[in-house]
């Protein structure tokens, strides 16, 4: 029988086979189902109610009044970004690509003289003491901080347990604020005029000029305190050693560009709380995300950094092993224009595009309608924010479209393009600008008969051709608008002249004054008012089109306690010090 | 012998100049400007704008504003004494980042070149010796569905099978030998299957095809006429001359093999030279790219002179003078 088949006859067959695979993989694949745009959806929730199950619930921070609760185990997480040697456990001098990592490994060895008491995409909280006991405010430039007393170093070498001072801020403060290509936070201390230390747990900090924000801004976990005694002659961390809640107790615990394992410091200053609360910390690198997802799913991690899809998050939403999370994303996607570039140095054509962009269905195609509009500060839950219900009946946001494409033709057919005319437009090569860029271009040809020529280009060419050489007309871009969260003044700063985010060189004097006037106004509802003053100007400027600001999902197994995935706190490795593992039989707890 | 290979040799440095100097025309061509690519990249994540001072000043540090030719042979002169530069990216000497992620690649490398000879000898010899039969049938069913077969996609079905199956995955990351051998082998068994399948079944086809060539000469036919065991026909005398080509073959592969690790080892989060290769392109990383190209064609070179050399061992007909 055998004999019989020749291979000729062989292969047919296998053809004839993997053919007929083929035709019922597709025929039997379920029939696309197309959906109307959705509605507006309230914030901060999502178009449509989620499932009634345990998965979608986040887990109730735990305390050690729980009585499920332990000390003790190892929490895994999964990093996608790289450190390379010990001189990149380093907040002030970060090698390019590392911030995610920055802050989780980082923040978990050091600490600084104040910390956000939860990240600042979630709701805002301000700052509170971290190193330092209590502050005060003397007058308009100059503030006092008391220091925490008896706070120590971890007792690795070169520094040995010694304790913290205030010497050592003054120290850090130098360092931070170095205006070399690594030293990326020396920003924040612009305005920094002198610092005296009166005694050694006691500042005196004096600014050149009132700026109300700048504690605020030592909150941020890049504003670490670093000894002195770890950085060798180029300024390059030798070995980690802080005063936080995890340390590196041997080298061989880190294996460059792959893992760390980090242990509980038994001289964390908050010890006498219990914290932390497990043993160990380890960082996995898993450079693919679909590798990260499956890893979450098999319990080879516990969390993952900002790596969950769409997809992921439908497939864990739907697994009661898992608690997710939704918390809307630090930046937005938006376009900007070239206002010295024709034809869209008109304002007419800007703002004939702005109306005729229908973000609905971008955000229903690219996220499911997992999304928000926003107009131009964000993120969309913040104070500052326009309401997502006024924003969606303002011209260029509100549904149907059929009012806005026909005062966007009309405005086009004013400036003189009534057949509408070809766009070069650049599109940094991230897959949602590619995505926007597609829809959009659907929907200028289709209202405008405006022909988007796209460019795909990778991120650094697209930033040196919009943002170094102004060498476009039209691009996709995202906009960091988290920062409008605290401050709207940060997010501002992309259209504030003279600025390098401002791709677009938009410069307008009345901006300019009430920006100014906004970083020195304390009041809030007036800060509010006059953001909303600012976000008006930019609405009839159309430097920028704002399109859409989507979920960050985060998840881990209902084992892990602790987290907050709201307010995005368990990103910073800090708040690594209040979770604390309830392992009974559970897969993949140790 | 000994001049064939000084030969060699001395062949190979005019071929590394002009490897040399086509790599570092073709980064410097690339579209992008280093200092810009690597300031966005960082800037971007934490939204922080770049500004030409911040791109000058880099491209100061990195000696970017130099001429093209002192650059190049500035580089070059490093090479020569083996200082192949710092990478501006990770601020390492470039031969610490190479040294560090050399051992993984060859781990991972070597497993798979073992692996898919342990696979393809096997398979190859028994489709030939019982040729036309079941055996012969399955072996090049294989062998056809491991050529058509991408090795990345096989690693990710090494991956999502059993997840979906039994809800366990290979462990992904990096242990060093030294410090969880047992960890270490689990971490590579996958990632080097996957590439070692797809490289025996090309060695077992030309194995097959080349062993009934060889089956069907006078000298294996005395052999047996000789009564000597078929075992002993087979491997003494059949299967040495049959491997001649497929060694041929093999070095002409080694490229394929370092190919398979680039994408594999990114799948598998293992911090290889392959992996470096494409995180250092990303960041338009000159110094490091430059240095894994010249590498990558030393490796060339050598594996073709080694298969060379190795003609002589096999069949001692073959002499180089």
């Amino acid at each position: 029988m055998v004999a019989m088949i020749d291979w000729r006859s062989g292969l047919l067959g296998l053809g004839l086979l993997g053919s007929g695979l083929v035709l019922s993989t597709v025929a039997c694949r379920p029939a696309e189902t197309t959906t109307a745009p959705a509605a507006v959806p309230a914030i901060p929730g999502r178009a449509e109610a989620p499932a009634a199950s345990a998965a979608a619930q986040p887990a109730a921070v735990g305390t050690p009044s729980d009585p499920k609760f332990k000390y003790g185990g190892r929490l895994i997480y999964r990093n996608h970004k790289v450190f390379k040697a010990l001189a990149d456990f380093d907040p002030h001098r970060e090698p390019p690509g590392t911030s995610g990592g920055v802050l989780r490994r980082t923040t978990a060895i050091y600490n600084g003289i104040f910390e956000w008491p939860n990240h600042p995409y979630g709701p805002s909280q301000g700052f509170i003491c971290d190193l330092c006991e209590s502050w005060k405010q003397i007058n308009d430039t100059t503030y006092e901080i008391k220091l925490r007393q008896g706070v120590k170093y971890q007792n690795l070498p070169p520094v040995n347990g010694r304790e913290f001072t205030a010497e050592d801020v003054v120290f850090n403060f130098k360092r931070i604020a170095q205006d070399g290509p690594s030293y990326h936070s020396s920003d924040k201390l612009e305005d920094l005029k002198s610092v005296e230390t009166p005694d050694k747990y006691t500042l005196r900090i004096t600014l050149k000029e009132f700026n109300p924000l700048f504690l605020l801004g030592l909150g941020d976990p890049f504003m670490a305190m670093l000894p002195k005694e770890i950085l060798d002659k180029d300024d390059k961390v030798t070995y980690p050693v802080g005063t936080g809640p995890f340390m590196l107790k041997d080298a061989k615990d880190f294996v460059p560009s792959s893992r760390e394992l980090l242990f509980k410091n038994p001289d964390y200053w908050r010890k006498g709380e219990g914290l932390p609360y497990v043993d160990e910390f380890e960082n996995i690198l898993i450079v693919d995300n679909d590798a990260g997802f499956d890893a979450i799913m098999t319990g080879q991690v516990h969390e993952g950094h900002q790596s969950l899809s769409e997809d992921h998050a439908d497939i864990l939403r739907k697994d009661s092993r898992f608690v997710l999370t939704e918390a809307v994303r630090d930046s937005g996607t938006g376009t900007s224009f070239n206002l010295a570039a024709k034809p869209v140095d008109d304002v007419r054509v800007r703002r004939a595009m702005h109306l005729a962009t229908d973000r609905q269905e971008m955000i229903s195609t690219i996220y499911r309608g997992n999304a928000f509009i926003y107009r131009f500060v964000g993120p969309a839950n913040g104070d500052y924010a326009t309401p997502q219900e006024d924003t969606a009946k303002r011209p260029g946001w509100r549904q149907p479209k059929d009012q806005d494409v026909a005062e966007a033709k009309k405005l086009l057919t004013e400036a003189g393009f009534p057949n509408g005319f070809k766009l070069p437009t650049i599109v940094s090569k991230s897959i949602d600008h590619e995505k926007f860029a597609l829809i959009s271009q659907q929907q200028m040809r289709k209202y405008l008969n405006i022909d988007l020529a796209l460019e795909p280009l990778e991120m650094g060419l697209a930033n040196q051709r919009v943002r170094l050489e102004q060498n476009y007309v039209f691009t996709f871009s995202s906009a960091s608008v988290a920062d409008g969260l605290l401050d709207p003044t940060v997010n501002f700063h992309n259209w504030a002249a003279n600025d390098p985010h401002n791709e677009s060189r938009y410069n307008n004097a009345d901006y300019e004054r009430l920006l100014e006037q906004l970083r020195r106004e304390t009041d809030k509802p007036k800060r509010i008012a006059m953001t909303r003053q600012m976000e008006d100007l930019l609405e009839r400027d159309v430097p920028s089109i704002s399109l859409a600001q989507n979920y960050r999902y985060r998840a881990w197994p209902k084992f892990v306690h602790g987290l907050s995935g709201e307010s995005g706190a368990g990103d910073t490795g800090r708040w690594i010090r209040q979770v604390w593992l309830e392992c009974g039989n559970a897969k993949g707890c140790q | 012998m000994k001049q064939y290979i000084l030969r060699r040799l001395f062949i190979a440095i005019p071929m590394l100049l002009g490897t040399s100097i086509f790599i570092f025309a073709v980064m410097r061509i690339l579209p992008g400007d280093m200092a810009v690519a690597m300031l966005s990249l960082s800037s971007a994540e934490r939204g922080s704008g770049v500004s030409m001072e911040k791109v000058e000043a880099l491209r100061e540090q990195m000696g970017l504003n130099r001429p093209i030719y002192v650059q190049y042979l500035d580089w070059m002169w490093g090479v020569v004494r083996f200082d192949f530069g710092v990478s501006p990216v990770s601020r390492l000497p470039v031969a610490e980042e190479v040294l560090r992620a050399l051992p993984v690649t060859l781990e991972l490398g070597g497993m798979a070149f073992v692996l898919s000879i342990v696979i393809a000898l096997p398979v190859g010899v028994i489709a030939a010796i019982r040729q036309d039969t079941w055996q012969d049938y399955a072996g090049r069913l294989f062998s056809i569905g491991g050529l058509s077969i991408p090795d990345f996609w096989l690693g990710t079905l090494f991956i999502l099978f059993p997840l979906l199956i039994w809800n366990w995955m290979p462990p992904l990351g990096f242990s060093p030998i030294d410090r969880d051998l047992g960890m270490n082998l689990q971490q590579f068994i996958f990632p080097a299957l996957a590439i070692g399948i797809h490289q025996s079944a090309a060695y077992m086809r030309l194995l097959r095809a080349t062993m009934l060539e060889v089956m069907r000469q006078d000298y294996v036919r005395t052999a047996r006429a000789k009564g000597l065991r078929e075992y002993t026909v087979i491997v003494r005398h059949a299967l040495r001359n049959a491997l001649i080509p497929v060694i041929t073959f093999m070095g002409g592969r080694i490229g394929r093999l370092i190919g398979g690790t680039v994408v594999l080892e990114t799948i598998f989060s293992l911090p290889g030279v392959g992996r470096l290769v494409v995180t250092s392109i990303e960041w338009r990383d000159y110094p490091t790219v430059q240095s894994l190209i010249m590498l990558f064609t030393t490796v060339f070179i050598l594996a073709n002179l080694v298969v060379d050399i190795s003609y002589a061992w096999l069949d001692p007909r073959i002499r180089y003078s």
